[in-house]
């Protein structure tokens, strides 16, 4: 099976090399029989890639040692579902294989969906797409093979890193994956237009969904990953301004900016070259980001030089960017505007504003990720930037964003006057007042949470308060109930109300992040069996310990501690320690006691150590008020975009019925004034 | 064994790729339907404005002089890409290798050809909105019609 896997992979080199020059020769050539044929190598690619991934996938499967990828990330006691198929990613040679895998179904999808509507740019699309493929398919035949042979086939493999033996890491990275590689498709078609010359709106139209998509996965992705690092790390946190968490952040961020930015252009005519770049930036982030997490750059500047990978990456990023930035050069004389913004305080203008932010926010990252980099080549010092900067400097621009998102739906498209502006602002303004008293008043008592409270209760307030005045014009207009002129409301108009239903999701989540961030607490104590502490109104009493039980790969120590509060017990929890011999890592088992009324706070117990004979142990509590605001707001995410991404009624009702502008344009049936 | 299969996966891949290089010649690519689409996008984008700017209007975001201008305006911009396209789509038809949406919709417009022939041709006097030859009442606001 490794052999045709083996095979497979060679054809499918020579496959993408075909079909990214069939593609180019066919349109620039006027030969369509050979667009079809690049058609069918898309096809093909992702065939033969799947042929491959199935061959790693079975080696796994039947333990065969005798690859690397199998003996150094799995072993006989590993259980086959998930982690044994895990370990298909946990290898650098895997994880390359992954990624070219599902562009190659990004591509297959692609290809089925769009061929027939966008003849003219689909032949470039393959081009580009084949020619990235073309880079990873080098990659995985000459640099870093997933068949690469053991000089000796051990009688067990090494096993699995400890840290991904988690559910959440059999799902995290498949979905952060699927959002990285997804943003190559939308890169595609930006590369299309440039190289067709095809430069209006259609490529916009035709990518909206297709970046919507990865930026939905990327953004689960990024959740996912933080409820693993809570669930495993043992730090009490889910997020730590790691260099690999910033690697997703950017492109989402890059990515949130191009969503907003595109209805600029499809309204207006306006930043057709700022979305062209954009594109380009989000893409060359997400090679970045891949670059970053398998190169091992950020540790030392000279790191990559060890990697197999390394310097291919960044060779290929270099070529990636350069050429796509001269490609838009050369087309600037035809992206100029078509129309310019009328005033400004107008919604494209704050728009751009948002953009601005949303890019800064980005790059802010961007320079504390490679900072390490800079300051080595420099001064010949590893300087790392910790959470303080990244606190503050991006925690700055999230709260201009904040506001931002508060004003945007009270001005429409083409301008307001400040006078209309200002009358819209009383309510709620005195909604934000309201609210800021009350988080006062239950304790908020910090300068910044309150300040972040009080954005969010803006945000709400106009967001909300539009949701619900349009749903009542509505109602106004068709005498239906409220709750169904809001669903006809939002099934006729997706993008902005479904839009709008994101940001009251992401308010959720910021009054987790707010709440968890500002006033979490730790307490440390070591106790003796049937000794107590107390922390934030919680007594823990520690009970039992138990030693040696066999757990996976591992050897689990689990402790029983009885929590009380107001003198009742309410929760028992068992906070235990996995040493894997194997890799001589021990691994701490969090366990969490989720206070219910309105997702209140966690208790966070993780044991720290213990004497010899058990006598003593030393447990670290955390105390993580409203964290699971995060990750309910993270849930109305998914559903909230899911409505977004879901064809729009009207949209489809155009297409079938386009008639006159005027009737295809009102969301009402008979507007009763 | 494996390499028979994989010799066998590659006479596969060559009957993949070949096959539309030996097939009869594939329908030509018409040379509008890229104008087409950009067309389609730019009258979704005229739409979503339009509908984006009653809904200002209607919570007060906006004062009825703008509104009316603006949408004056964008319908005249509508109506020019609507004619356009009708244009586009007439040529592009002659092609044969459209999609049964894209007929529909341009005999849909077909249809409506005389009626879309600019911003300034009926409007309502009370709203601003373009009716239809004959109308009697506006259908946005329910003025009697002159």
């Amino acid at each position: 099976m490794t052999t045709l896997g083996s095979i497979a992979l060679i054809i499918a080199l020579i496959v993408a090399v075909y079909t990214a020059l069939a593609g180019l020769l066919g349109v620039r050539g006027h030969v369509p029989e050979l667009s079809a044929s690049a058609r069918n190598g898309v096809v093909a690619f992702s065939a033969l890639m799947t042929i491959v991934v199935a061959s790693i996938v079975y080696a796994l499967i039947t333990r065969d040692f005798s690859l690397s990828l199998v003996a150094n990330h799995s072993s006989r006691d590993l259980p086959i579902f998930p982690y044994t198929i895990t370990a298909l990613w946990a290898d650098q040679s895997g994880s390359l294989l992954f990624w070219s895998w599902i562009l190659s179904l990004y591509g297959l999808a692609v290809v089925l969906k769009k061929w027939s509507a966008n003849r003219d740019l689909m032949p470039y699309v393959i081009a580009v797409l084949m020619g990235i493929q073309t880079f990873f398919a080098l990659m995985l035949n000459f640099v870093s093979s997933p068949f690469l042979k053991m000089d000796i086939t051990p009688v067990d493999g090494a096993g699995l890193n400890p840290l991904l033996q988690h559910p959440a890491m059999a799902i995290h990275p498949p979905i952060l994956y699927l959002g990285y590689v997804g943003f190559t498709i939308p890169f595609c078609f930006a590369m299309a237009a440039l190289l067709s010359g095809r430069l209006n709106d259609d490529w916009i139209r035709t990518t909206r969904r297709w970046t919507m998509l990865p930026w939905l996965f990327l953004g689960m992705g990024l959740l996912l990953g933080g409820r693993w690092a809570y669930d495993v790390l043992g730090w009490g946190g889910y997020w730590g301004w790691d260099p690999v968490e910033n690697a997703a952040l950017m492109p989402w961020l890059v990515g949130t900016a191009f969503l907003h930015s595109v209805m600029v252009q499809e309204r207006r005519g306006a930043l057709k070259v700022w979305n062209l770049g954009l594109i380009i930036i989000a893409f060359g982030l997400v090679l970045f980001g891949t670059f970053l997490t398998r190169s091992g750059v950020i540790q030392s500047v000279h790191a990559f030089t060890e990697s197999d990978v390394g310097a291919w990456f960044l060779s290929f990023i270099a070529v990636v960017l350069i050429a796509s930035v001269a490609l838009l050069f050369t087309r600037l004389d035809r992206l100029e505007s078509d129309h310019e913004f009328d005033s400004l305080l107008s919604r494209e203008v704050f728009f751009l504003v948002n953009n601005i932010l949303f890019l800064g926010a980005a790059m802010a990252i961007l320079i504390g990720v490679i900072w390490p980099i800079i300051s080595e080549l420099v001064t010949g010092e590893t300087l790392t930037v910790g959470p303080p900067y990244y606190n503050l400097v991006v925690g700055s621009i999230f709260a201009a964003l904040l506001l931002l998102m508060g004003i945007i739906p009270l001005i429409g498209w083409g301008g307001a006057t400040l006078a209309k502006l200002g009358r819209k602002l009383v309510g709620p303004l005195l909604f934000t007042v309201f609210i800021t008293i009350v988080a006062f008043i239950l304790g908020a008592r910090d300068a910044i949470p309150l300040f972040g409270y009080a954005l969010i209760a803006f945000v709400v307030a106009t967001t909300a308060g539009d949701l619900y005045w349009s749903s009542r014009a509505r109602q106004k207009n068709t005498h239906e109930r409220l709750f169904v002129a809001f669903a006809h409301l939002l099934s006729r108009n997706r993008r902005r109300y479904g839009g709008y239903l994101i940001h009251l999701s992401v308010m959720v989540l910021a009054i987790g992040v707010i709440g968890s961030r500002a006033y979490s607490t730790d307490e440390t104590s070591a106790l003796a069996k049937g000794q107590s502490f107390t922390t934030q109104g919680y007594t823990l009493t520690f009970e039992e310990i138990t030693g040696n039980i066999p757990d996976g790969e591992g050897i689990l120590t689990s402790a029983t501690v009885g929590v009380y509060e107001g003198g009742s017990r309410i929760a028992t929890l068992q906070p235990g320690n996995v040493y894997y011999p194997r890799q001589q890592q021990p691994e701490t088992e969090p366990a969490i006691y989720h206070d219910p009324p309105l997702f209140r706070r966690d208790l966070y117990l993780i044991i720290n150590g213990w004497s010899n004979n058990f006598d003593t142990v030393s447990f670290r509590a955390y105390v993580n008020p409203m964290i699971n605001w995060v990750w309910f707001g993270g849930f109305l995410f998914l559903l909230s975009t899911l409505v977004t991404l879901w064809p729009d009624a009207k949209e489809s009702s155009v297409r079938a019925h386009a008639s006159l502008p005027e009737q295809s344009a009102f969301s009402y049936s008979r507007p009763g004034e | 064994m494996a390499i028979f299969v994989g010799l066998i996966v590659l006479a596969a891949v060559l009957v993949v790729l070949a096959y539309p290089l030996y097939l009869s010649r594939p329908r030509a690519v018409a040379s509008s339907s890229g104008a087409v689409n950009d067309l389609l996008a730019q009258r979704d984008g005229l739409y979503a404005t339009l509908r984006d700017l009653d809904l200002d209007f209607e919570l007060g975001k906006l004062d009825g002089t703008d509104y009316h201008s603006r949408r004056e305006k964008y319908l005249g911009r509508a109506s020019l890409v609507l004619q356009q396209l009708d244009r586009a789509r007439a040529a592009t038809g002659q092609d044969g290798g459209m999609s049964d949406e894209i007929e529909r919709e341009v005999a849909a417009l077909r249809r409506a050809q005389g009626m879309a022939t600019g911003p300034s041709t009926h409007t309502c006097p009370n709203c601003g909105r373009v009716y239809n030859e004959g109308d009697r009442f506006c259908g946005r606001c329910g003025h009697t019609l002159p």
